[in-house]
């Protein structure tokens, strides 16, 4: 099924590499955008294209951050709350996003709508504060902002455009 | 105004030349130029003695000496490959993220004339999960860069053949490190190898491979297209060239800079990024990254070189500069720092693992008002017995924030435990 | 000799080979360096940082390259500015390592206080603890106390299973990795990895089924915490209540050595014993955890004798005096011909021995056999013993130059840990060919694959021999081998095409194969059930490559047959077959073999079967008519056998667990086990009931001897009595003095005794103390190494004679286009896996093995029924899609109830048509 409907994406990122494991994690990415999150049966699907024991799969979903085992939002909301965002405003826009979507970070709201987690260091720091969505950056987002920018993504959401929370069709 | 001019920009050339990210543009500056005189007219040796004599040294982190690392690869084992380093994820960094996204076709060219100096046919770019951007334009700008020939098969009629592909990580800090970085190209969890065998000689599916950061390999297209003694006017006798240093926290105008390496951290602050950003002065700085030990303004004078930083207890690291004002409290900055190597520690080895969640934990209960006396005494003990014990440098690293903090701020902290609710 | 390298260790000098890492060079001189992640049969990962130490290396002048000398004259030592991992680092000639000094101390202290922040600290519960490394390290090098808030402890759900054997408690766990590694390296099962990364690390295991491993229980074993136990023996006792009795795995023809440890009669788990030339310190976990027939409430107690229709109670006396005065009327009337004995081939040698004794000595009869007389059964196998491995070869010695041919074997079901231990030739450079009708898990390892079509055994084996025989010179050489021109002949005309075309092998494959094997130094050739069944033919021509390589006899080479059980080679040694007597000794007069003997039963022409450890009537329902027949039937047996309810009389045995007695493995190796458990009264080891019927019936010739005393005077007649009876009366003490009459009747075991087995010190065993991380792995030998007895080959000339053969063709059957194999699985259903509940979800299932592209064809699901039809009969079963299988054919496994191979099969392979099962 997920190598039928993405044929060709799969294909060229095989051809990529001399060894068919090489090409986990950007088949973690596809699998985890088709199925929303990498369970049981999306880790098997992707053991089985590349020929290996699910428990070294499953390993590897576990270790990276952007893999989600549990059900995440349509956009997940990455805040960098890492030094030196901490002290430039990203405890700010933290408590401001848990209050304007309802959720503490870790979470997913009840729409299924947003995810919010704090994360590490985004390489973005003179931006701060910062945040990402489905791994597109949003720079200086000072709480007269969070507004637009949420209205903006739900639009986004609405517009019907595909969404990728693995950032497959990140634009800037 | 700086004090000291940058003569012109080696990395940073999207300062000086707009859009030079399209390829029309880098190509109507000589783009590709260099590559095609090297790959045609030079010698693979004579491109790592180039590089040798400019005295370029890495960027990613370490400041080993490139054509050194080159030299080390073995002629005889096949294939072998290049492997660019755009994992940048120690806080504070963000200068790879500009290279990227505004000067990439240099970056490529950087590329195959590197892969060419050490007989690599396929060069991977692994770059951070969270440039998901960045991993899509690179994809589009090699694609670009194949289709006038330029990588691919017998690159400008050379004979030579360079494929370059990019491998976007998926968040996780070790993944920087090169053999973890290795590990995770091959599918695997990154947790760092054993060494030896070092990448050069046993890397990438246990071949010879090169590891290099971004900015290690933007540069080598000017030294080649201009020469080592070019290179070697900026910067200083044992730190050539210049550097993209990040700066960032509480200055008034963060971002990224290419300075000439041996101005000082005063200048570089004051005068580059135009000093504290409001009257709130500044308390300490965190000079290369979060793994670096701090400086505080007794150390201003520090030039930026590997060896001067170095003398002063600290490291240039991957050239990020944290300001950090007197609002910042010293407890909350290790306890903030702490929590990023608890949360990156792959969990290989026994001192990192669990020894980042025990500076963690002291940490925080100082920080919520539970401090016990002794708690100094034991985080620099747990520190002593970390540093130098850890499978890789991140176990290390963690313990620079301690060892700052106790050596800078001890009375801050002190006060901090006795001011507690215990 | 590999080149030594010196170093001082705190002030100690010693010489180790080049690479040794410093832990192990340490272990040499009893130096304890501690350690976690580290162990000797893994590879160094160096992740704990418990082993680090001080290392210096000599200074060297720059400019001469000469070693700078100190104050004193001596060579300057250049300390390394950190302390470096023993477990990884190399030694180097005039190394200095500092293992103790309050650096290192720190440090140790440092990782122990460290790994206890996670740990429970729950010892009183747990089942690790008293051969617990993280115990000992803490006693050792811990701290003393920690600093660490036990209220900050990450807490995890308290032990989850991974799957049915094993435990996983998150919390002890300090992520060593040994079990992955062992998994991953060992086993070469990857089915344990771990979840999240740093503090949050932990062991998974998403296989299916969970924990999908046949050598699970050895992660518990080097669990250097207990952080992996065994659903088999959690909270059954404290270690240190238990007493460990040397034994070794009655369950296939490896022979493991292992434990069983004892508190107050129960065999409470097993462990292994350390013997590098068999298992290493590993076990499969049939051996491991199929212990429980021995404590089965169904082990039969007491003799019975048949009354009125019904097996009821009887005393020894009784059943013994019946039985024998029964054999002796049969003897007197109809002659010791019209008795047949079967023995099976998981008694002892020292049973094996008696009861062909008793046969052909006290009852006059060659009738007899150790196999069960069905369709299934395998034809005897002399090779083996004639060609077999070298003694002295020591299958962990062997690597880069070896070659090894596994044919028609499936080690990882016949001989689990046979495949560790071929992985581990491979691991150590050495190169596996397979040669299989199907796919075995030992592919994976192997250099080529010769997938062969059952039926062209004969023609693969052509086109490994051809080559060999046309690269021997005329002259000389050829002369020297006995057959050649024979075996010529036979090749002719044979070529690689020649072969592709009939076996179905690539020639390319052929020809690099035929290169290995004609390059090898040393080549060792696995055979197992398929070849066997495949006939002399087939096993004789791999004798044939062993003496065209002039392989055989020589170090590290030679055959190792799979035969099943775990003595079946023992009970050819011992000659419980019809053709030859003890140690292969010719036999005038013949006897039948067991199918023979069931012909005659039904045929009237048998009187009398006496059988011991096997189930005909198990195996084949249709046997129970000839047991019907005759007129007496014995049967000696642990349980109620569908043969044992079928007997006139049942005499209840001893199992392994409570006798001694010996048993030789498929690398020939005769192995002792003890007695570990008492038994009932009521209950006696077989050997004992052989002896008490032998004296019983020695009567008769006495009396024969002595008739006719008219003529003589009562002191003659007396004289010849006494004379007669020392000859025939049996006065075996204990299975120690069978074993001294067999050494005297087979020459193979001349130097074989219970003393000679016990031997302990050999090269083997581990250095004094070092339980430190061992402890809990494996335990120290102290039952004996045993002796692997020399081939044939070694002790006569025939190492330069061809066994007879010819190649041939598969008969194909237009209607019957797949081909049906009786398969052997490690989890079937032999009375020895009585009672093993835990393997229960484990075992074979009564289903046919399809290849998907089969069931394809065939239109079939799992769980479809289809009916197997052959030129005998038909089987039903359902369907289970696998690559096990190959396209074409179709796999049902032995030994499992309601899979009634025996109603079809033919012969090696069975012809069959495969059609949908309506309804
Ligand atoms: C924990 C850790 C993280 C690292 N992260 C990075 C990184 O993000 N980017 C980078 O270029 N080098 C990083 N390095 C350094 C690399 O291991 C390696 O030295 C570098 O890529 C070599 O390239 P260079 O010689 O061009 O600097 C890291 C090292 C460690 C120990
Ligand atoms: S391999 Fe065979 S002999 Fe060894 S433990 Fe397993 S069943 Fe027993
Ligand atoms: S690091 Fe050496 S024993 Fe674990």
């Amino acid at each position: 099924m997920l190598y039928d409907k993405h044929k060709a994406e799969i294909d060229a990122i095989l051809a990529k590499y001399p060894s068919k494991r090489s090409a986990l994690l950007p088949m973690l990415y596809i699998a985890q955008d088709e199925y929303g999150r990498l369970d049981r049966d999306s880790i098997g699907e992707v053991a089985e294209i590349l020929d290996l024991p699910p428990t070294d799969v499953y390993e590897v979903a576990g270790f990276y951050t952007l893999f989600y085992n549990e059900e995440v939002g349509k956009i997940v909301l990455d805040v960098c709350d890492d030094v030196p965002c901490c002290f430039c405003g990203a405890e700010e826009l933290v408590a401001d996003l848990e209050n304007r979507l309802g959720v503490k970070a870790g979470h997913t709201t009840n729409d299924k709508l947003f995810t919010l987690r704090r994360v590490k260091c985004i390489a973005a720091c003179d931006q701060a504060p910062v945040l990402q969505a489905n791994l597109e950056f949003h720079n200086k987002v000072t709480p007269d902002k969070v507004d637009t920018l949420l209205a903006e993504l739900r639009s986004e959401i609405e517009s019907g455009k595909p969404i990728s929370i693995s950032g497959r069709f990140a634009e800037h | 105004m700086p004090k000291t001019e940058l003569k012109e920009y080696i990395v940073l050339r999207n300062r000086e030349i707009p859009n030079i990210r399209d390829l029309d543009v880098y190509v109507a500056n000589g783009g590709y130029e260099t590559a095609r005189n090297a790959l045609t007219t030079m010698t693979p040796q004579a491109i790592v003695d180039e590089v040798k004599k400019s005295g370029l040294r890495g960027r990613g982190g370490a400041g080993f000496p490139c054509g050194v690392k080159w030299g080390f690869v073995p002629k005889e084992l096949n294939p072998k490959y290049l492997v660019v380093n755009a994992d940048e994820s120690e806080p504070g960094t963000f200068n790879n993220h500009e290279i990227i996204d505004l000067n990439p076709h240099q970056m490529i060219e950087g590329v195959v004339i590197s892969a060419f100096a050490i007989g690599a046919n396929t060069a991977y770019i692994y770059i951070r999960g969270e440039f998901a951007y960045g991993a899509r334009l690179l994809e589009q700008v090699i694609n670009e860069a194949r289709e006038r020939g330029f990588v691919g098969k017998n690159v400008f009629g050379s004979g030579f053949d360079i494929d370059i592909h990019v491998h976007r990580g998926a968040g996780a800090y070790i993944c920087g490190e090169e053999t973890a970085l290795l590990e995770s190209l091959e599918g695997k969890i990154g947790q760092p190898r054993l060494k030896p065998p070092f990448p050069a000689v046993a890397g990438l599916y246990a071949k010879p491979t090169v590891v290099n950061n971004v900015e290690t390999l933007t540069n080598v297209p000017r030294i080649i297209a201009k020469g080592a003694d070019w290179f070697r006017s900026f910067g200083t006798e044992k730190s050539p060239g210049t550097k993209a240093v990040s700066i960032s926290g509480h200055v008034k105008n963060p971002g990224n800079y290419e300075i000439p390496l041996g101005i000082t951290m005063r200048e570089f602050i004051y005068d580059w990024a135009g000093g504290m950003r409001s009257d709130v002065p500044l308390k300490f700085i965190i000079p290369g990254g979060a793994s670096s030990t701090w400086l505080t303004t007794e150390h201003l004078d520090t030039p930026l070189t590997w060896d001067d930083m170095a003398a002063a207890g600290t490291m240039l690291g991957s050239g990020a500069v944290v300001i950090l004002d007197e609002s910042v409290s010293v407890v909350k900055a290790a306890l903030k720092i702490d929590e990023f190597f608890k949360h990156e520690s792959c969990g290989k080895c026994t001192p990192c693992r669990e020894g980042t969640h025990f500076l963690v934990k002291v940490w925080e209960r100082i920080d919520e008002g539970h401090g016990r006396s002794g708690d100094i005494e034991l985080l620099a003990d747990v520190g002593t017995q970390m540093l130098g014990k850890c499978f890789c440098p991140l176990g290390d690293s963690a313990v620079s924030a301690v060892n700052s903090a106790i050596k800078f701020f001890r009375p801050e902290i002190e006060a901090e435990i006795a001011g507690g609710t215990h | 000799m590999p080149e030594l390298v010196t170093l001082t260790i705190d002030g100690q000098m010693v010489s180790v080979p080049k690479g040794t890492v410093i832990v192990e060079a340490a272990r040499q001189i009893q130096n304890l360096i501690p350690v976690f992640c580290y162990h000797p049969k893994l590879a160094p990962v160096g992740m704990c940082r418990m082993c680090v130490v001080k290392v210096g290396t000599p200074k060297v002048d720059r400019a001469t390259g000469k070693p700078e000398l100190d104050a004193n004259g001596n060579p300057a030592i250049a300390m390394m500015p950190r302390l470096q991992t023993g477990c990884t680092t190399p030694v180097s000639e005039g190394m200095v390592v500092i293992t103790a000094d309050e650096e290192v101390k720190h440090a140790q202290n440092g990782v122990l206080e460290a790994l206890l922040t996670s740990h429970p600290l729950d010892c009183p519960v747990c089942d690790k603890g008293g051969e617990c490394p993280l115990q000992n390290l803490t006693m050792g090098w811990g701290p003393g106390k920690t600093r660490f808030d036990y209220n900050d402890k990450v807490h995890f759900e308290k032990p989850i299973p991974l799957g049915d054997l094993i435990y996983l408690d998150r919390e002890r766990c300090i992520l060593c990795a040994r079990c992955v590694r062992f998994q991953d390296e060992i086993a070469g099962d990857p089915v344990l990895g771990f979840d999240n990364r740093g503090r949050s690390w932990q062991i998974i295991s998403k296989s299916d089924p969970v924990f999908d491993s046949k050598f699970s229980g050895n992660t518990t074993d080097i669990c250097p915490v207990g952080a992996l136990t065994s659903a088999d023996f959690r909270f059954k006792a404290r270690v240190w209540e238990l007493q460990p009795i040397p034994t070794v795995c009655n369950h296939c023809p490896v022979g493991c050595n292992m434990t069983f440890d004892m508190r107050s009669n129960e065999i409470k788990r097993v462990m292994p014993r350390e013997n590098d030339a068999v298992n290493e310190i590993w076990l499969c976990d049939r051996g491991r955890y199929a212990h429980h027939f021995v404590g089965s409430k169904q082990r039969l107690t007491t003799p019975l004798i048949r009354k009125n229709g019904t097996l009821q109670a009887a005393t020894w006396d009784e059943a013994i005096e019946l039985v024998s005065r029964q054999l002796d009327g049969i003897r007197s009337t109809a002659g010791g011909k019209a008795i047949g004995g079967l023995a099976g081939p998981s008694l002892p040698n020292e049973d094996l021995f008696a009861f062909q004794r008793f046969f052909r000595e006290t009852l006059g009869s060659n009738n007899l056999d150790h196999r069960s007389g069905t369709a299934l059964d395998l034809p005897l196998d002399d090779v083996g013993a004639q060609f077999g491995l070298t003694s002295g070869t020591d299958l962990l010695t062997l690597g880069k130059g070896t070659v090894v041919l596994v044919f028609g074997a499936d080690p990882e079901e016949e001989a689990p840990v046979h495949l560790l231990r071929l992985r581990g030739i491979d691991t150590r450079g050495g190169t596996i060919i397979t040669a299989n009708g199907r796919p075995t898990k030992l592919d994976q390892w192997a250099k080529h694959k010769l997938r062969f079509r059952y039926g062209s055994e004969g023609a693969l084996l052509a086109g490994l021999l051809k080559p060999l025989v046309d690269a021997t010179p005329t002259g000389g050489n050829r002369a020297a081998l006995r057959g050649f021109g024979e075996l010529k002949t036979a090749l002719s005309g044979i070529t690689p095409a020649s072969v592709a075309q009939s076996a179905g092998v690539a020639a390319e494959t052929l020809t690099a194969v035929n290169e290995l094997i004609a390059g090898a130094e040393n080549l060792v050739i696995f055979y197992g059930r398929d070849a066997l069944a495949a006939g002399p033919n087939v096993t004789g021509a791999l004798a044939n490559l062993l003496v065209m390589t002039r392989k055989a006899g020589a170090a590290n080479s030679g055959l190792i047959g799979l035969i099943p059980g775990a003595n079946g080679r023992g009970a050819l040694d011992m000659g419980v077959r019809p053709d030859r007597g003890p140690g292969y000794a010719a036999v005038s007069q013949p006897g039948l073999s067991a199918s023979q003997m069931f012909e005659a039963a039904q045929a009237g022409r048998l009187k009398a079967l006496y059988i011991a450890g096997l189930d005909p009537v198990g195996a084949d329902p249709a046997t129970a008519a000839a047991l019907k027949k005759v007129e007496l039937v014995v049967v000696q047996e642990l349980f109620l056998t569908e043969t044992a309810k079928l007997a006139d009389v049942v005499f209840p045995v001893l199992s392994v667990a409570e006798r001694e007695g010996t048993f030789t493995n498929a690398e020939r190796r005769v192995q002792r086990f003890r007695q570990a458990r008492r038994s009932l009264p009521s209950q006696r080891p077989d050997w004992q009931i052989l002896q008490s019927l032998a004296n019983q019936l020695v009567a008769e010739p006495v009396l024969a001897a002595v008739s006719g005393a008219a003529e003589r005077s009562r002191k003659q007649a007396r004289r010849e009595e006494s004379k007669v009876r020392s000859r025939t009366e049996w006065n075996y003490a204990s299975p120690a003095e069978i074993l001294m009459d067999v050494a005297g009747s087979v020459a193979a075991y001349k130097n074989v005794s219970y003393a000679t087995l016990q031997g302990a010190d050999g090269a083997w065993g581990r250095q004094t103390n070092e339980n430190y991380y061992f402890d809990g792995t494996s335990y120290e030998n102290t039952g004996g190494l045993g002796t692997q007895i020399p081939a044939q080959v070694e002790t006569s000339a025939t190492a330069t004679t061809l066994q007879p053969f010819k190649s041939g063709g598969r008969v194909e059957y237009a209607d019957r286009p797949f081909t049906l194999v009786g398969a052997p699985f490690l989890y079937d259903d032999s009375a020895l896996m009585n009672d093993a509940n835990l393997l229960n979800n484990r075992r074979a299932k009564a289903q046919v093995a399809l290849h998907p592209l089969d069931a394809e064809r065939l239109g079939v699901q799992n769980g479809d029924h289809v009916t197997l039809a052959s030129g005998r009969g038909t089987l039903t079963l359902p369907v289970y899609r696998t690559r096990l299988a190959a396209p074409g054919v179709v796999v049902v496994p032995l030994g499992v109830k309601g899979a009634p191979l025996t109603d079809i099969v033919e012969g090696a392979w069975t012809a069959v048509s495969i059609r949908r099962a309506e309804g």
